[in-house]
């Protein structure tokens, strides 16, 4: 090859052409940027919802002994209540004549949650009653206590209360415990471990100030300097049971609890399973519609203005915004036919159902559409009706694509955030529904609108949760969407 | 198939359909109706086409046709087979009545005693005690609160009489277990032949056993018929097969809704079955053949006219209640809610042989019980006359030279259309319910200050008779909405677009291969993470970027900076313009994807052209492509637009609720979305005018979204017709 530059061209010539060269780079060194850029976006979102999530999957827990006083819970009481409950007779903390009007009495004193606490301080006054010094009176040293026993979450005291009850613990022992730290000493240990500092910096003085006294801070560090804190996954798992056997045994963590005002008890499994009765109303709702839908209009409907019409109406819908289709179940739904029904998952479904049908029906059409002519026109070549040609051979052959129309739509379901709110479905909710097909008829919460719950409040730990949740909610969103897309490629390779 | 035996199967799946709607409902009336019609359907089928003379009796003796119009079969083997499903059903029942049941209950009459005092009626008490573990809240986990002594002593008891209940009742989940399983396996060749024979044995067993077992002797008793025919048919196709799957589902339902503590496990198992069943039927065939369709059409008559009864009795029978309350209340004033409660279990009370104290309440319920009473036979009546009406009528319609498919498939178009009208349905309720409340609004706040007033500040006035607490001129809102709306297409625009060409026409598959899942993971995410994103990434950045710019304010060597003093470059708790850019991001994926779309409609011929005349492919691309893709990409720029007015999550949680009417695009701003979400949250009441301005905003919003739309759809379809 010669130089590329031809000798004919003039001196003008070649600096436009070598202009037009560099224009040629530009321009594609800018669409590289682009995409760049959306990449580095990704990326950005990604690592900050992630980076974040990390500290709202694991917790503190900080170790104490604690003496199980039968001073504060009477060995009698708790006998008379595990056996008015069937705990087994060798479990029970005293041998006793079960008597059913004891067991009123004993049942009221160990449900109260104050005698765990007292526990819980009497181990504090233990070790570290030498710290709480230089207090005018008792009273405002007993306080100071008391408040930093409120740094062990509430989580600890039901965790004491239900292994006395099913005999794991006795009264009477003193056991080394790793218990759940509350959410300001959690943040305060979590910040202590990444900035690898063993003092406190003034920021996290101004955290816990309110909470706890330079007594009580100087306890958790202690506690954290002798290596008596650690920082674990919180996860556990909800209760999973079948044929009424428990197949295995709950776990407290992120995955099995509701909201909660206190952020370290705060887990995902009431929204998750909102979410998961919402899609599953979606289901029902939008894919035998939005397909039949598809049907008709892609193979019998008549050309004419009123096709014309439903097309447009379709193609419209499925841009509406989506706090549109909220306002219409505000107002119809809770408002007008069914009142009472306010953050209802049978609602909320039904909402996210008109949102999807449009998408359904979309993507179904295409997926019909796409079918070669030929499958049609050989089913009635053989005889066959129109129907049976459309129901027998076009749609099995469409339904790969259907599927994967579908699955984007719940995916977008899932995700969506506005119609809850405006169907009341960003309830407070601090327990677990457990009743089944009911649950669809009580108030409920979704992922998306947990998210939103938990993204509004300060607290660093709530911010976590908040990351944590994301990272729930992206994990289903991208599954279904990678699925789709799986099965879409498969599709287009098998036609 | 003969005509005969696909007759017969057609009964025979119609007979399932009511069955199935029987046990859903509660509705064992219908099961005798069910029967009788299955009878005299197959004898004046048969006997019409022997009068008919389509069918001499030689031939039907030739044919082996008997003269139900069923094949014939030898007498004893049909007398055998049904000796066989019918006895051991019934040794069971025996069995478990004659030795389970006393011990059980004896032991529940003690425990009873223990709790109530006195004896009350044996039949009564299983439903008694269960609610009493019910409302003790004891069913479940061993929580109690507030118990008698008596009561307290009697629970363990209790429990360990439902305890021998549930591992009864698990004994059956095994055996439909089983049968599901079974079920999976379904195709018509296994049901033919003698092997097939002993398959249908097996799965009949397992669905009787779990039917007598979980108390559904009737329906044990529809299965046996059914499986009788199966039998006389000789020959099952795959309609049955799929009749038996469908009907162990329904079983499986049917009981799960009665397990008041099915937790998680009945969710499972339910969802399985229903995946199963779809399964099943997909990978079948969607629909029966030819021959199966005018059963379809006696069933549907007789499944409407069924349900019409039944949906009838639901409301009647709550309506039963509310009048019944409303008695109640009128004896005994106070919540009526709480009466109906109290009311309900009176009633439960009464029923189960109790005496009641109150006065009042045993009135009231003593009311409701004989109208309850009257209400059954009237429901029967009513269901048995809906169906034989639905069945007779129907059938009336069935004849050898009837075309049944036809107006199959005239039923079919018709609920496809149906279908195709939900949309336009919830396109119609959306306007109704904006318009008339609009109107509503309207009405109480001039249409003018609302749509030209400059200032907006929503919250109610404190006490009723303070005049004028809120604007509600919104322009603010309008001015923010296209603000953080602008700001975002400023983003997405011309990185949506860029990307768009460089995918399409520079990169190869391996860089495809990269930035094509990240261009689809970032359509997928959900905005509300979007939103977090922004609030909590977002502005920390931009707060950190427009504070290092501060220095630029100090400078003062060209007179136009002597004005910057006024420029204000602090960020708050929240912006516009950082939502706006965060919104911008979501938009660059949608905006990519529509201008692909634009640009590879575009024919090759014109790229050629371009490139033959010796044009670089960036020249192709800015002066022909883009020109010819123009209007596609506009169409993709409206939608994009559409969808930033209606954006919510974002907005919400980064740009504020604050109406400034503000060129300082880094403030708080407000959109449209943000205001309704905040009047709409929490238990809004529909009265107040500053409520009900969110169908005047709902209104703009969904006026200025459709009109971008319509736009974007028109512009789009000319553009397809120009290169098509």
């Amino acid at each position: 090859m010669t130089d590329p530059v031809s000798p004919h061209l003039s001196v003008f010539a070649a600096r436009r052409r070598a202009a037009r060269l560099r224009g040629e780079l530009v321009f594609r060194l800018l669409g590289l940027l682009a995409l760049g850029l959306a990449a580095l976006f990704l990326v950005s979102l990604m690592y900050s919802v992630v980076k974040k999530s990390y500290n709202g999957f694991v917790q503190s827990f900080m170790q104490m002994d604690v003496y199980l006083d039968p001073e504060i819970l009477k060995l009698q009481d708790l006998a008379h209540y595990q056996a008015s409950i069937g705990v087994p007779e060798d479990k029970w903390a005293l041998d006793i004549e079960p008597d059913p009007k004891l067991a009123k009495r004993a049942s009221r004193s160990v449900q109260r949650g104050t005698s765990y606490k007292k526990m819980i301080e009497g181990a504090l006054i233990d070790e570290f009653g030498d710290r709480f010094v230089g207090y005018e009176t008792e009273r405002e040293r007993t306080k100071a206590i008391s408040a930093t026993a409120e740094m062990f979450s509430l989580e600890t005291q039901f965790q004491i209360r239900d292994r006395l009850i099913s005999g794991e613990y006795r009264l009477g022992e003193t056991i080394s415990l790793w218990l759940l730290a509350a959410g300001d000493a959690d943040v305060l240990f979590k910040d202590m471990k990444r900035r690898s500092q063993k003092n406190l910096d003034s920021e996290n003085w101004i955290l816990l100030k309110g909470s706890v006294d330079e007594q009580g801070l100087s306890v958790l560090t202690t506690l954290r300097d002798t290596g008596r804190t650690r920082i674990r996954p919180y996860l556990g798992f909800p209760k999973l049971s079948l044929f009424g056997w428990t197949l295995l045994d709950p776990q407290p963590g992120f995955f099995a609890s509701a909201s909660s005002t206190s952020p370290e008890r705060a887990g995902i499994a009431a929204a998750a399973q909102g979410t998961f009765l919402m899609l599953m109303v979606v289901m029902i709702l939008s894919v035998p519609i939005g397909v039949l839908a598809a049907i008709y209009l892609e193979k019998f409907a008549p050309r004419n203005q009123f096709t014309d019409f439903m097309e447009i109406n379709i193609n419209n819908l499925a841009a509406v915004p989506s706090i549109i289709f909220g306002i219409l179940g505000a107002a119809v739904i809770v408002q007008w036919l069914f009142p009472g029904s306010r953050g209802f998952p049978i609602v909320g479904g039904t909402v996210l159902s008109f949102m999807t049908l449009p998408t359904v029906i979309i993507a179904s059409r295409a997926a019909i559409g796409a079918v070669p002519p030929s499958y049609e026109e050989a089913a009635l070549g053989m005889g066959a009706s129109r129907q049976q040609a459309v129901f027998q051979h076009v749609l099995p052959a469409a339904l790969p694509g259907i599927a994967s129309g579908v699955i984007i739509g719940l995916a977008q379901a899932a995700g969506e955030t506005a119609p809850l709110l405006m169907v009341g479905m960003n309830a407070f909710i601090n327990d677990v529904c457990d009743a089944g097909a009911a649950c669809l008829m009580s108030k409920g919460v979704g992922m998306p609108s947990q998210i939103y719950q938990w993204a509004a409040d300060d607290d660093p730990l709530f911010q976590n949760k908040t990351a944590a949740g994301i990272v729930c909610l992206l994990t289903l969103v991208i599954t279904m969407n990678g699925l789709a897309t799986y099965i879409r490629a498969r599709f287009e390779r098998a036609n | 198939m003969n005509r005969t035996s696909s007759f017969a199967l057609q009964i025979a799946f119609f007979i399932f359909m009511i069955f199935g709607l029987a046990l859903f409902f509660g509705a064992y009336a219908l099961i005798v109706p069910a029967v009788i019609g299955y009878i005299w359907a197959a004898l004046a089928f048969g006997q019409r086409r022997i009068r008919q003379g389509q069918l001499t009796l030689e031939q039907a003796r030739e044919q082996r046709v008997n003269r139900f119009g069923l094949p014939d079969l030898p007498r004893f083997y049909g007398f055998l087979t049904v000796l066989w499903w019918i006895v051991p059903p019934i040794l069971l029942l025996v069995l478990y009545r004659s030795f389970a049941t006393p011990v059980l209950t004896g032991m529940l009459e003690r425990e009873t005693l223990a709790i109530m005092g006195k004896s009350i009626d044996p039949a009564a008490l299983h439903q008694y005690a269960r609610s009493i573990l019910v409302t003790l809240g004891l069913s479940g986990n061993g929580t109690v609160a507030g118990l008698t002594e008596a009561q307290a002593s009697a629970l363990p008891g209790l429990e360990v009489y439902f305890g021998n209940q549930h591992a009864l009742r698990r004994l059956f989940w095994f055996a439909l277990l089983l049968g599901a399983l079974a079920f999976w396996h379904l195709s018509p060749e296994r049901f033919s032949g003698n092997r097939g024979r002993v398959l249908v044995f097996v799965l009949a067993l397992v669905c009787i056993l779990a039917a007598v077992l979980s108390g559904y002797a009737a329906a044990a008793i529809v299965v046996l018929l059914v499986l009788a025919v199966v039998l006389f048919s000789q020959e099952v196709n795959a309609i049955l097969g799929r009749a038996l799957f469908m009907a162990t589902g329904v079983a499986v339902l049917v009981f799960l809704r009665d397990q008041l503590d099915w937790g998680q496990g009945g969710w499972i198992v339910s969802a399985i079955v229903i995946a199963l069943s779809l399964l099943v039927l997909v990978r079948r065939g969607v629909r029966p053949s030819l021959q199966d369709q005018s059963f379809v059409l006696v069933a549907l008559g007789a499944a409407i006219l069924a349900l019409l009864t039944v949906i009838t009795w639901a409301g009647a029978y709550s309506w039963l209640y509310d009048h019944g309350s409303q008695a109640l209340f009128e004896v005994s004033p106070g919540n009526l809610g709480l009466q109906s409660q109290k009311l309900i279990n009176a009633v439960n009370d009464l029923r189960a042989g109790l005496v009641l104290k109150d006065d009042a309440q045993a009135e009231a319920a003593a009311r409701i019980l004989s109208a309850q009473n009257a209400y059954r036979l009237g429901y029967l009546v009513v269901t048995l006359l809906g169906v034989g009406i639905g069945v007779v009528g129907s059938l009336v319609f069935i004849r050898p030279v009837s075309r049944a498919q036809g107006r199959h498939e005239q039923a079919a178009n018709f609920g496809m259309m149906l279908a195709s009208a939900a949309a336009i349905l919830v396109t119609i309720g959306i306007v109704l319910a904006l318009l008339s409340n609009a109107e509503l609004f309207f009405s109480k706040y001039p249409i003018q200050d609302f749509l030209f007033g400059l200032h907006w500040s929503k919250d109610a006035p404190i006490r009723e008779d303070q005049a004028g607490g809120f604007n509600l001129g919104a322009v603010p809102v309008f001015y923010g909405t296209l603000v953080v709306s602008l700001v975002a297409l400023t983003v997405a625009l011309p990185i949506g677009l860029m990307s768009a060409i460089y995918m399409a026409e520079y990169a190869g598959p391996r860089v495809r291969g990269i930035f094509k899942p990240i261009l689809e993971i970032l359509a997928g995410i959900p905005t509300i993470v979007y939103g977090v994103f922004a609030l909590r990434s977002g502005i920390p950045f931009a707060k950190d970027v427009f504070g290092g710019l501060e220095w630029v304010l100090e400078l003062r060597f060209l007179p136009v900076m002597w004005h910057l003093e006024y420029l204000d470059l602090s960020i708050g708790a929240k912006s516009g313009v950082v939502a706006g850019a965060v919104m911008g991001i979501m938009l660059i994926p949608f905006i990519s994807s529509l201008s692909d779309d634009a640009l590879k409609a575009v024919p090759r011929s014109l790229r050629d052209g371009s490139l033959a005349l010796g044009g670089h492919k960036s020249e192709t691309i800015l002066k022909v492509l883009i020109p010819a893709a123009l209007p596609g990409i506009m169409g993709g720029f409206l939608l994009a637009t559409s969808r930033a007015i209606g954006e919510t999550m974002i907005v919400v949680l980064a740009a504020g609720g604050q109406a400034n009417l503000t060129l300082n695009i880094l403030d708080q701003m407000t959109t449209v979305t943000v205001q309704i979400t905040e009047l709409l949250i929490g238990d809004a009441e529909f009265d107040r005018a500053n409520t009900l301005s969110v169908f005047g905003l709902g209104m703009v919003l969904f006026i200025s979204t459709l009109l971008l739309n319509l736009a974007a759809i028109q512009i789009v379809r000319r553009y397809r017709q120009r290169y098509s």
